[in-house]
């Protein structure tokens, strides 16, 4: 081929691409010439009667082709552009948004009431140690007071503490500690004098070297003196070691006080500490079993008197000697306890003054140390306490404080969203079935709880279980007959009120209606918006917190860790629940939502992809059909035949942009938007074509997707209509909730009626079609001043096909 | 369908073209770089493979 042949055919190619080009563009044949048109109605024909491509292949193969011949990095970019464009990102459930400092501040709090317990259980018995010892047998601290001290002793009391101060010189500061007066005997009840208590007593004395001997004597002398006897002593006494003794004494119980007098009056005092430990208990069941011995005995010797045979009387024998054996050895048994209580044991421990006088100040700052520590000690203890207690209210008002200025803060923006969510409670069949039966089960249970728990209580509170009984079927029922009960705040607000009564007046905090006043908090819980549940948890837990405190509570007995943790519990369990709670309802009603719209558009997609079909077929008969009569059209002569071939040419180039027209309208559908939303971006794309479009008003909301598909058809038909046939220059469209139901309006001031009704238009009859599927009316008129015309579609609908 | 029939006679190298083209819809370049040929090479084959149908639909009418 000639290179001056081939750039003529290079031409030639370019001007046919330029019109094919343009014709695809344009959407119909060019008109220059003959050429043109039929190359025209040929690429229309030609990609109206291939099959579409689906978009994704289309960009798929756009895609491969860059790919497959561009640079490595543009390869990259697409794929994450295409990446990026299908991931959707996870369900952020939206409205819900437990901030990450309150989730932290939680944590944080439940890590420290684990701590805590784990500190107090350990710390529990803190205050045992060596300087002063409680007796105990009655579990609280006696403080020790001179008022308490035996009358008998008070002279001697004097006496000592003067004579203590005495020997310790003028100069010096005191160094010994003042003495503690001792538990009254014979017991800390007098008013049970038969209390027996075994006594141990310790005491060390310091005295200066050269009068170690004398003190010791001292000691021996006491100690007959007050009838008692010396179990052991050692002195010892030399260069290196300093110079001391012990003495192992036991007094008689009753000389006791008297004892530790005179032996503290011998020297100086530098530590003193008795314990005791109640015997009773085990001496009276000593005692007691030791008369029923007796008793069987007394009873086998009758029986051997009365023995008839001599088998018996061996029987009987053999019995007495097994009874006997017992005697004797709770006989033993109760004098060594009687013993153990009669006397007490007192060891003295004797220092060297001077020796320990060195040792003197370290030994008070050790005591001044000790001292501070348990101070500390306790106020740690108390502390802990009471943040075992403030933290878990502190977390509440705080989840309530967030609830209540997030409840205000958004309450314009909510105002729909908490009405839909009011309204869908309001309808009974939207309280979802499953926490109504929640709230049936756990109220029954509940209820049969706290019954069960009053009527096994020692002190049976028959008319409180009644009450409970009554009340927990009567609210059951009422929650299952009366749904516009289940939906007042009002209601709920009372049912908490009722039950918080009862805990008051079953008259403690751990109260068996407990459960039953959790119960009150479920329908709350998943009816509210989750901030406004956890408000109401966080209030209803300020109740029970003053109901607590208005019953009493117990704060020594806090001082364990279940004690503890059973009264943070109480207060954190609401809270928890009704959050629990509310997050699972918001969650399921989001997924019913979502599954519904994804419903919705499926059905879409589908009826789009049908009428596409369709529509392309259509489409390609008719491209086909015009490229038929317009080569016939050259081939006519000129005459009747030949208008007649031009006529039916211009209706199919009309028929053309008609399918234009819907089609464009297939490919906008609503797309998952509110019909308003749809119907005023209808209205932005027509009003470039220069007529201004007002729309007006919102289609209630819960409209049913298939109403919204035909009324946006209907809404976009007339708008198209006024613009394009009836020439109008204002537009006017108004979506109104008329009753139960939608009205569609669509008002121009065009030309009127008859200018519409072009031929081969079926604009009206579909609309009246659709309107008749919907179950509604079309009014068609002409509008008053300013003419034009009026479509009006109102749909009525029930109330129950409202999604919810 | 005489466009049809006019399809089935062409070349599958054309038919490609013709597929791409209005099928798929892909510009000139594009179709270029799919089938490995020049731009301009593609234009006149596509113009070839048209000018053939417009012929194979005039003589059918």
């Amino acid at each position: 081929m000639k290179s001056s042949e081939r750039r003529a055919e290079h031409e030639r190619a370019e001007a046919t691409l330029a019109t094919i080009d343009a014709a695809l563009e344009a959407g119909r044949a060019g008109e220059e010439g003959d050429r043109e048109r039929e190359l025209g109605q040929l690429a229309l024909t030609l990609r109206a009667g291939a099959p579409q491509p689906s978009a994704s292949f289309a960009a798929d193969l756009e895609e491969r082709v860059w790919a497959g011949f561009s640079e490595a990095e543009n390869d990259r970019s697409s794929a994450r552009r295409r990446a990026r464009g299908r991931w959707h990102g996870p369900m952020t459930p939206e409205g819900v948004r437990i901030s990450r400092p309150a989730l932290g501040t939680l944590a944080v709090t439940l890590l420290a009431l684990v701590a805590v317990g784990g500190v107090l259980s350990s710390g529990g018995g803190m205050t045992r140690d060596g300087i002063v010892s409680q007796a105990p047998g009655g579990g609280a601290a006696a403080p020790p007071s001179a008022p308490e001290g035996d009358r008998g002793a008070g002279p001697s009391l004097d006496a000592l503490s003067g004579g203590a101060r005495s020997r310790e010189g003028p100069s010096s500061g005191p160094r010994g500690l003042p003495v503690k007066p001792l538990p009254s005997s014979p017991g800390f009840a007098p008013e049970q004098p038969e209390r027996r208590i075994e006594r141990t007593a310790s005491l060390t004395l310091a005295a200066p070297e050269d009068r170690l001997d004398t003190v010791s004597d001292g000691v021996v002398a006491v100690t007959d003196r007050h009838r008692g006897f010396i179990v052991s002593s050692s002195t010892f006494s030399g260069e290196d070691e300093p110079a001391g003794g012990s003495f192992d004494l036991r007094i008689p119980a009753d000389e006791l006080r008297a004892t530790l007098s005179d032996l503290a009056a011998l020297g100086t005092v530098r530590a003193q500490s008795q314990t005791g430990d109640d015997l009773t208990e085990p001496v009276a069941t000593a005692a007691d079993r030791l008369d029923g011995a007796r008793a069987d005995r007394r009873g086998l010797l009758r029986r051997l008197e009365r023995a008839d045979s001599d088998r018996e009387a061996r029987a009987v024998r053999r019995q007495l000697d097994r009874v006997s054996g017992e005697i004797g050895g709770l006989q033993r048994e109760l004098e060594a306890l009687e013993e153990r209580t009669d006397y007490a044991r007192v060891s003295v421990t004797l220092t060297d003054e001077s020796s320990s006088g060195a040792a003197g100040t370290p030994s008070s700052t050790e005591s001044a140390l000790e001292d501070a520590v348990g101070s500390v000690v306790a106020a740690f203890n108390l502390a802990v306490r009471a943040l075992g207690v403030l933290l878990p209210l502190a977390l509440v008002a705080g989840l309530g404080w967030l609830g209540f200025s997030a409840a205000r803060r958004r309450r314009s923006a909510d105002a729909t969203a908490a009405s839909a969510s009011v309204r869908a409670v309001a309808d009974p069949t939207c309280t979802s079935s499953r926490w109504l039966t929640l709230f049936v089960a756990t109220r029954l249970v509940a209820t049969v709880v706290a019954a069960a728990l009053l009527v096994a209580h020692p002190r049976p509170a028959l008319g409180l279980a009644v009450a409970a009984v009554g009340y927990g079927v009567v609210t059951t029922l009422a929650a299952l007959r009366w749904p516009p009960a289940r939906a007042r705040p009002a209601v709920w607000a009372a049912d908490a009120a009722v039950v918080l009564a009862l805990v008051l007046v079953a008259g403690e905090w751990r109260s068996p209606f407990y459960p039953l006043a959790l119960t009150t908090l479920v329908i709350p819980a998943t009816s509210l918006p989750v901030r406004r549940a956890a408000a109401f948890g966080a209030a209803f837990t300020g109740g029970y917190f003053a109901v607590a405190l208005a019953t009493g509570i117990d704060w020594a007995m806090l001082r364990t860790t279940s004690r503890l943790e059973s009264l943070s519990t109480h207060l954190l369990m609401p809270v928890l629940i009704v959050v629990a709670l509310a997050y699972a309802a918001h969650l399921l009603a989001s997924l019913e939502r979502e599954r519904q719209r994804a419903e919705g558009l499926a059905v879409e997609a589908e009826r789009n992809r049908i009428a596409r079909e369709l529509h392309d077929s259509a489409k390609q008969r008719i491209h086909a059909a015009h490229l038929v009569l317009s080569s016939a059209e050259r081939r006519v002569p000129p005459g009747s035949a030949a208008a007649s071939v031009g006529q039916a040419m211009s209706e199919l180039r009309a028929a053309t942009a008609d399918m234009e027209t819907s089609l464009s309208e297939l490919r906008t559908p609503l797309e998952g938007r509110a019909l308003g939303e749809a119907v005023r971006a209808r209205a932005r794309e027509l009003e470039a074509a220069g007529t201004p479009i007002e729309v007006d008003g919102e289609a209630p909301s819960g409209l049913p997707t298939f109403v919204a598909v035909h009324a946006f058809r209907v809404a976009s038909e007339a708008m198209t209509n006024a613009i394009r046939h009836a020439g109008a220059t204002r537009v006017w469209v108004r979506l109104e909730e008329d009753g139960p139901g939608l009205t569609l309006t669509v008002a121009d001031d065009g030309a009127g009626m008859p200018q519409r009704l072009r031929p081969g238009s079926h604009g009206l009859s579909s609309m009246r079609a659709r309107a008749e599927r919907l179950g509604g009316d079309l009014l068609v008129g002409a509008r008053g001043e300013g003419g034009g015309t009026v479509i009006r579609l109102a749909v009525p609908l029930d109330r129950t096909e409202m999604a919810a | 369908m005489a466009v049809r029939a006019a399809l089935a006679e062409l070349e599958p190298r054309d038919r490609d073209l013709i597929a791409l083209k209005f099928a798929a819809g892909l510009a000139n370049v594009e179709i270029a770089k799919v089938l490995g040929l020049s731009a301009s090479n593609t234009g006149t084959k596509l113009h070839r493979a048209v000018e053939k149908l417009r012929e194979a639909c005039r003589e059918e009418l």
